[in-house]
């Protein structure tokens, strides 16, 4: 069995908001401030080669989680331990073993092309000339990079930067990587060409990654275990398709009809919705219900289509952003 | 052991800036046309007083020693990549964007000086060739032999202090997210405690003290040992050490400085 290698116990961050309304003069020589705990007494741990989805609302504490997991800033309570290193204590010796991707951030040189970013960081980790090769060679062909190499960073598309992101994070063979939001912005084809790929260093490589997104196909996708954060407490810390099967209570099923029908009085409360125009009808059943409701509507003569659709994660994590996790 | 210090990873960041220069081409002409234009008002000035007096040396300077001074001073200052990183530094830490580099296993401090030291390097050796050629042709006493060791080291230790108290102000950023005010506060002390714009011998009896301050090394020291204005090679020897304690206090200082910065740091959301 794998050993935990990231850790984080009893961690709290705090930040300093500083108080509006001292009045202009009062607040030129004294600031009062207000303690804000971004992260609340949070504690989970992470076993070599997880891939694993953490996800919560806009201010929930996500990235505040991952800087404090890549050393930059420090906690204000408990312990955080990488691979064994003290992330802000040893920050230096730490960054040679992990790979951080800030979707919005670039770690690549702006006015340089983009192949003297990576001989630049060939240099930072210290590479040997045959295994950065090598794995330039393999990121070339896997993430298509060849045309791109002589090009500035700024000329960059984003799909294109966002490529050479991942390479560039990469190079160094990190043992664990962190990725906070690197689809935002993305088209579909860019988002899966980095999610096949990212996909590929998991397993191949055994490195484990911690993603932070708001896209939940990049969780369905690629995640099989998924902490949930939310106003810095961990609700959730389990597997994806556990929390669908929690809140699946049932299935949607959508029937279209050739033409104007009369619905049974019985099966009125189980209408979700109704698309006059395409006289199509969708019906909120439980999983039990789902193969007998399905015979009465067919039964009904002139249907045109079906489908049946499972909740996905957006709208279980919808749920969950409206109304709270419930145990 | 020299192919290591070049495959430094130090050493890469230099040079590939370096690469860079190309780019900033207009930045080091502008960079030496300024010191050239401050140079000659300053010295319209000295030039009335000159004439007033009627005389040709005020406080052991002639006037054509003072055009060098002044020269000498202003190209010295252009070394330091101070200005530059000031703003960088400022700007990473207001945008967040100081993360990018601290996921990474280099020393953001030196990394930031590496980084912004091509252009005023450049500029700087550009400008002390032009005003060493000035002097020759003026008739100056050039430094030779043990003088021209006195003055590389006091320009090496000038540069260390300039980007020392540039440094200081860009981690000030941690704190204050506005730092220009502190900036142009600093610029003002250090036009008139350095000697920049008059040499410090000319402030009577306090010039003594003042000569022994952290300003003093900025402008002062090299000046008056480029020039040949000192009271005597060992007080100018004296003079350089004080430079170099002032430069290991300021750097102990700025590293104790940027370490509490980085626990002041709060770089929230994504």
């Amino acid at each position: 069995m794998s050993q935990p290698i990231i850790q984080l116990n009893n961690v709290t961050k705090t930040f300093k908001v500083p108080l509006k309304g001292q009045g202009l003069i009062k607040s030129l020589f004294i600031r009062k401030h207000k303690p804000v705990d971004v992260i609340n007494d949070i504690s989970f741990s992470v076993n070599e080669g997880e891939f694993i989805g953490y996800i919560g609302p806009n201010g929930a504490g996500k990235s505040t989680t991952i800087k404090l997991l890549t050393g930059i800033l420090y906690p204000t309570s408990g312990d955080v331990s990488v691979l064994g290193y003290n992330p802000y204590e040893d920050r230096y010796n730490y960054t040679y073993h992990i790979g951080v991707v800030f979707g919005q951030r670039s770690l690549l040189e702006f006015d340089i092309p983009v192949i003297d970013s990576f001989l630049l960081y060939k240099s930072i980790y210290e590479l040997e000339d045959d295994k950065y090769q090598a794995r330039l060679d393999r990121f070339t062909k896997a993430l298509d990079l060849k045309d791109l190499y002589h090009i500035p960073v700024r000329k960059l598309s984003l799909g294109q930067r966002m490529r050479c992101e991942i390479a560039a994070s990469l190079l160094h063979e990190p043992r664990v990587i962190f990725l906070d939001e690197p689809t935002i912005g993305l088209d579909a084809l860019a988002k899966q060409e980095i999610r096949h790929f990212l996909k590929e260093v998991n397993t191949q490589e055994q490195v484990t990654i911690m993603l932070t997104t708001h896209d939940m196909d990049d969780i369905e996708t690629l995640c099989e275990r998924i902490i949930f954060i939310n106003e810095g407490t961990i609700i959730y810390d389990g597997k994806l398709d556990q929390l669908k099967q929690k809140y699946a209570t049932g299935k949607d099923i959508e029937i279209s009809f050739k033409s104007q029908i009369d619905i049974p009085e019985k099966l009125l409360p189980l209408l979700k919705d109704v698309n006059e125009k395409t006289l199509t009808y969708t019906f909120a059943v439980s999983y039990s219900q789902a193969v007998e409701i399905l015979s009465k509507l067919l039964a009904l003569g002139n249907a045109t289509d079906v489908s049946i659709h499972e909740p996905d994660l957006e709208e279980v994590v919808k749920l969950i952003y409206q109304y709270g996790y419930n145990e | 052991m020299a192919v290591r210090l070049f495959k430094n990873k130090y050493s890469i960041i230099f040079l590939t800036q370096i690469k860079n220069l190309l780019a900033y081409r207009m930045n080091i002409m502008l960079k030496l046309v300024r010191p050239l234009l401050m140079t000659g008002a300053v010295a319209a000035l000295w030039h009335v007083l000159f004439r007033i007096k009627g005389d040709n040396n005020i406080g052991g300077f002639t006037y054509e020693s003072f055009i060098i001074y002044l020269l000498t001073v202003r190209f010295i200052a252009v070394f330091s990549p101070g200005g530059a990183s000031i703003q960088e530094m400022n700007e990473e830490i207001r945008t967040g964007n100081i993360t990018m580099r601290l996921v990474r296993p280099m020393h953001y401090m030196l990394w930031l000086f590496l980084r912004n030291l091509p252009v005023p390097l450049t500029s700087g050796v550009l400008g002390l060739s032009m005003v060493a050629l000035l002097a020759y042709f003026l008739g100056a006493d050039l430094p030779t032999g043990y003088r021209s060791v006195l003055f590389f080291f006091s320009v090496f230790a000038t540069v260390l202090i300039q980007y020392a108290f540039y440094q200081g102000i860009g981690i000030l950023s941690f704190w204050i997210y506005e730092i220009n005010s502190i900036e142009r506060l600093y610029k003002s002390s250090s036009t008139l405690l350095s000697g920049e714009f008059v040499p410090l011998a000319l402030f009577g009896t306090g010039s003594l003290f003042l000569q022994f301050t952290p300003f003093a090394a900025l402008a002062h020291i090299p000046g008056t040992i480029f020039t040949n204005n000192i009271v005597s090679l060992e007080v100018a020897t004296w003079q350089v050490v004080s430079q170099y304690v002032w430069a290991i206090i300021m750097w102990g200082g700025l590293i104790k400085l940027y370490s509490m910065g980085l626990k002041k740091f709060e770089a929230q959301g994504g």
